[in-house]
């Protein structure tokens, strides 16, 4: 069980710090950008295949996670937070359902087309709207910070 | 009221800092955000903006001195988006005078930015791994989808640098991935086409551009969300027809 976390953990991982690497994100960002991605993917592991929150909530739940994570990194580290925000999302893009799509298209096999469709648009709607969310919740989150430092 | 030279220059800072934000992924936020902030450390008043993602108008002081650029195409360099960010930064603080920041951003814009094409293709190949590992838990193939993963992002570089088109770029180096899994799966070096190809097409899917279509739309930018989703939608069709017309054969 620990095993299995630890695999999707550390493959997510990597492949945010790939697809980084493939848009030339800063070297120095390399471990934040890991942590995020690969947490986020436990955590989107957690609450869809053992929790069964359904497709839409567990995206949506995802990308905030991903947003106020990468705000507090972005914060931290003093890059723009579009550094972190986009190879996080490395494993949650809907890549097999989007091929799935087009293959059983080909195939002629339409009712499948349509199952993998709506996956694909719920996801990306999904994650759309947590992202906004996001900006919401840091906005919140920072400016209760400011008003306490004000306060005191 | 600023002297007419100093208002030309901040102006062009300005002009310049959003379209290479632009030119380089960045969204529209952070876009609005650095060349206001820029206006404002430069002393002008009454700064306007309109940005879309094919051209910017600035203009300021409420005087008829408006300019304006156009930004033909659209890549993902966030090195260079960190770039103008730091130098946004240092002139806020004062570190940098008007005439440094328009030189320093002159440079960024002139020089590559983007790490080396070998370390590029590692990396697509490193990720097409990982991805088909996490998406179908095969391990068994993973080795094909890292070399035709590195293959194919190596010829979609190319591709790009030679013929200036993006969805040209895409297609043909979606066949390519089909056709290469194929062939590996009819001389039964392989067992699963669709494991492969579907990790071998993740370094070409528009991870950035859905994103950004979504912030932008979230925060207000109607003109530049639905535009950005469109280009991740025109390239999505591009993948997906390249690995179509192949498949269709095997």
């Amino acid at each position: 069980m620990v095993w299995y976390f630890l695999r999707q953990f550390l493959l997510a991982g990597i492949a945010s710090i790939c697809f980084g690497a493939l848009r030339s994100t800063p070297w120095s960002a390399a471990i934040p950008i890991a942590l995020i991605g690969g947490l986020d993917w436990i955590f989107y592991v957690v609450i869809y295949y053992k929790l069964h929150l359904g497709l839409a909530v567990c995206n949506l739940l995802a990308a905030l996670g991903i947003s106020v994570a990468s705000f507090y990194a972005a914060r931290h580290y003093r890059l723009p937070m579009i550094v972190f925000n986009v190879p996080a999302l490395a494993a949650l893009v809907p890549g097999g359902q989007a091929y799935k799509v087009v293959r059983y298209f080909v195939m002629g096999h339409y009712d499948l087309t349509l199952f993998y469709l709506y996956q694909v648009v719920v996801i990306c709607g999904a994650i759309t709207i947590g992202y906004g969310l996001g900006d919401v919740v840091n906005r919140m989150l920072f400016y209760r910070h400011k008003r306490l430092r004000q306060n005191r | 009221m600023v002297d007419n030279e100093r208002l030309v220059l901040a102006l062009n800072c300005s002009l310049l800092a959003g379209k290479l934000l632009i030119e380089n992924g960045s969204n529209m936020e952070r876009v609005n955000d650095t060349m206001y902030r820029i206006a404002q450390n430069a002393g002008l008043h009454y700064f306007q903006a309109f940005t879309t993602v094919t051209g910017i108008v600035v203009s300021a002081e409420r005087m008829p001195n408006a300019e304006a650029t156009d930004i033909r195409s659209r890549a993902d360099n966030l090195a260079k988006v960190v770039a103008v960010n730091e130098l946004s930064r240092e002139f806020a603080t004062g570190k940098l005078s008007l005439e440094d920041l328009y030189d320093k951003l002159q440079d960024v814009d002139h020089s590559k930015m983007q790490l080396s094409l070998f370390t590029q293709c590692m990396a697509a190949a490193i990720l097409s791994l990982t991805l088909m590992i996490v998406f179908t838990n095969d391990v068994k193939d993973s080795w094909a989808g890292f070399i035709i993963g590195g293959v194919s992002y190596w010829f979609y570089l190319w591709l790009v640098k030679k013929f200036r088109i993006k969805y040209m770029g895409e297609f043909v180096s979606s066949l390519l991935i089909a056709l290469m899994a194929g062939f590996s799966y009819k001389l039964g070096w392989t067992g699963n086409v669709n494991a492969i190809i579907i990790g071998a097409v993740m370094p070409l899917v528009p991870g950035v551009a859905l994103t950004n279509a979504a912030r932008d739309l979230v925060s207000g930018h109607l003109i530049s969300g639905p535009t950005r989703a469109l280009e991740a939608v025109i390239t999505a069709i591009a993948i997906g027809c390249g690995i179509v017309i192949v498949l269709r054969y095997f």
